[in-house]
């Protein structure tokens, strides 16, 4: 059994050639399908992200080559040239499992430890069994490679933290206030980064929405949009002491929240922590705000050296996860192999059982054995036995050797060989 | 070595691993990591219930009197009062802050184990239990409601300075442990109000007169009572919230340990009961 995957990602194809290579969901059973059609002895999966385009292919031997797989995928793709065909990457066997568990824990990302991944794969396996292309090898290393993704994740920083400037303000909104779901947010002024935070804040599922800018018809639009409420610019002070996170992002030349009425805003709220993000340049919060009790004032630049140093602790945390990929490649690697070692056993014992059978027949069928006075069926069916426990003695010592070879990792170099000697073919798609 | 010696040794034990496991859940381990720490941390609170219960018939009196009584007590009703907010809340990393003290103060009572003291036959009555039960569950919860106030302190810190480490994503949210001291002050205030009006009830009924006014302990009570009932005020009258409310609570902390340790092994107190033998 040999697993092998080829594909293209962000780091070996620039978009303009990546975008050709890619498949929607929509088009995904279409592809699995043609794929199968010239693979039928393949499991297979596609995996289709903006950042990658791979193939992984379980093939019970060395038929399914990388260059097939290429050649399979670019067929019917728009200029597909050589710049394209030589971008892939091609990986079999250990390097293949090691790169899928890699791609599913989110250390090849483009951001590492983005959590989108995981659902892509799975994604990519549920439309694989769909489209009946995953079986006895494929499911199970899938389900293995989701389950050492979630260790990854779950043992070390590698997921920790946001890395976007409007993900990081929802972060530490999170951090301030434990349950969303009962807070108000205000937005002042309607700027993109802005509203970006405000859709983060919203898809948590604030309580309340209320959208404050000078231009009534763009603030009316923008509560419109994300189900909140308009509110007069004028009104700022007033809805202060209601807001339990405030974002501003105006394009004012002055700042317009004052550490006086934010002090007032503090007390009419009994003191509750109140989390303020200054999105605008210039500031739109005097600076003085943030040294009041119980207010948490966030700045641009502070959102972003938080993105920048959570993306640094994610980094720190990838020799870890390497290690822990290391583990698991092992253990599934034997895992795999077991898996494979019992198709070689096998086709050992059927060739073992073959010769014996076709030994048996010719005999009689030349009436060597037949005309022998006193052979009855009970004669017969002892030399069929006889000739069959000869060839499982025969093949006794092949197949613990191939056991210890497994056992001591040397596997794929044993396999090969007794492959080899005993002139084991693979088995003929009609005989599965 | 007698079974309460052993029983000791065992909890202190079991107080170095838990406080362990929950430092290292703190400050360095993975956030999946840690676990296990409450089953600890309630086999070592079984272990000093035992010890209590071995002494108090040995002696044939309230185990609650003496240094080693008392802060044994105190470790335990800590240790309940974070286990019963466990259960019901995610407290996350506040047992890493917590469960170092209250390691401390248990290993800490084995200094004064081998003490003697003589109670007083006369005053061991059920009121008198439930008087030292009453204290002990506010001690417990007051302590508690302060190492809470500690990591809100941290988290603000953190938030204001902007630095976000390990100790910061491992404790709870700031909203949250304000809640948390918002739901502990209510049932502490009563238990130990309750506590203090069955003392004054004790003093009348035993005819110990004025004496008691003079006390240090009492002092260092009222004192403590007089804290939390300035934050019982400010947080279930004035609904007041937020970073000032922590330091309140702090400063309830030192009038605990005051009352506690300072009284015990500073000054002497007719609190005791006791004569050494």
């Amino acid at each position: 059994m040999n697993l092998s995957v080829v594909g293209i990602n962000f780091r070996t194809t620039p978009v303009a050639l990546r975008e050709r290579l890619s498949f929607s969901a929509d088009a995904m059973p279409a592809a699995l399908a043609h794929l199968s059609r010239q693979l039928p002895r393949a499991e297979l999966l596609l995996l289709s992200t903006c950042n990658r385009t791979e193939l992984y292919a379980a093939a019970p031997d060395e038929s399914v080559s990388c260059d097939l797989l290429i050649d399979l995928l670019l067929i019917g793709i728009d200029g597909a040239d050589q710049a394209l065909r030589a971008s892939f990457y091609r990986k079999e066997r250990l390097e293949a499992l090691a790169h899928f568990i890699t791609v599913a824990s989110s250390l090849d990302s483009m951001i590492v430890g983005e959590t989108e991944i995981l659902g892509q794969v799975k994604r990519a396996y549920d439309a694989a069994v769909a489209s009946e292309t995953v079986g006895r090898v494929l499911d199970p290393l899938v389900q293995r490679v989701f389950k050492v993704a979630k260790r990854v994740r779950a043992e070390t920083d590698i997921s920790r933290g946001r890395v976007s400037v409007g993900s990081v303000a929802v972060e530490l909104a999170e951090e301030v206030f434990e349950d969303l779901s009962s807070k108000t947010v205000m937005i002042v002024g309607a700027g993109e980064v802005g509203e970006q935070t405000l859709k983060h804040l919203v898809d948590k599922g604030v309580k309340e929405a209320l959208v404050l800018n000078r231009s009534v018809e763009r603030g009316r639009a923008l509560a419109d949009q994300y189900g909140g409420t308009a509110v007069a610019f004028d009104r700022l002070e007033e809805y202060l002491a209601r807001a339990d996170i405030v974002i501003t992002s105006t394009g004012a030349p002055h700042c317009i929240i004052h550490a006086d009425a934010m002090r007032r805003a503090v007390l009419n709220r009994h003191q509750r922590p109140v989390f303020l993000i200054d999105l605008a340049v210039p500031r739109d919060v005097e600076p003085a705000v943030g040294d009041l009790d119980n207010v948490y004032l966030y700045n641009i630049d502070d959102l972003q050296k938080v993105a920048d140093d959570n993306l640094a602790l994610r980094q720190a945390s990838v020799d870890a996860a390497r290690r822990i990929i290391e583990e698991e490649v092992a253990e599934a690697a034997a895992l795999f192999r077991a898996g494979t070692l019992g198709a070689v056993m096998k086709r050992i014992d059927e060739k073992a059982e073959r010769i014996a059978e076709s030994e048996f027949t010719r005999a009689f069928a030349k009436q060597t054995v037949a005309p022998i006075p006193g052979t009855c069926d009970r004669c017969r069916d002892e030399i069929r036995h006889m000739l069959r426990r000869a060839m499982g003695k025969m093949t006794a010592d092949t197949k613990k050797a191939l056991n210890e070879a497994a056992r001591e990792g040397r596997w794929d170099e044993y396999a090969d060989v007794v492959e080899r000697l005993l002139g084991l073919t693979p088995k003929d798609p009609g005989d599965e | 070595m007698t079974a309460e010696v052993l029983l000791m040794v065992v909890a202190c034990g079991l107080y170095v691993a838990a406080s362990g496991l929950a430092v290292h859940r703190l400050v360095r381990a993975a956030p999946s990591r840690g676990r296990g720490m409450a089953p600890l941390l309630s086999a070592a609170a079984v272990c000093l219930v035992a010890v209590l219960a071995l002494r108090g018939l040995r002696l044939e009196r309230i185990p609650a009197f003496g240094i080693f009584e008392a802060l044994v007590w105190y470790g335990l009703s800590v240790t309940l009062a974070y286990l019963c907010m466990a259960v019901r809340h995610d407290t996350r990393g506040v047992s890493g802050i917590l469960l170092p003290f209250v390691t401390v103060v248990v290993i800490g009572s084995l200094a004064g184990m081998h003490t003697q003291v003589v109670a007083d036959a006369q005053i061991q009555t059920a009121w008198l239990g439930l008087h030292i039960a009453a204290a002990f569950v506010g001690y417990g919860m007051f302590t508690l409601e302060s190492f809470l106030a500690i990591a809100y302190l941290i988290q603000d810190r953190n938030l204001k300075r902007k630095r976000f480490g390990r100790v910061f994503h491992r404790l709870p949210p700031l909203e949250a442990l304000d809640q948390l001291m918002h739901e502990q002050i209510g049932f502490a205030f009563l238990m130990f109000s309750l506590s203090i009006v069955l003392g004054v009830f004790l003093t009348h009924r035993f005819g110990w007169g004025t004496l008691w006014t003079t006390d240090p302990k009492v002092a260092g009570a009222a004192a403590t009572w007089l804290v939390y009932a300035i934050l019982f005020h400010l947080r279930l009258t004035a609904d007041r919230h937020g970073r000032r409310m922590a330091m309140v609570a702090l400063a309830g902390l030192a009038c605990v340990l005051v009352t506690f340790l300072g009284v015990h092994l500073m000054t002497s107190s007719i609190h005791d009961f006791i004569s050494p033998k």
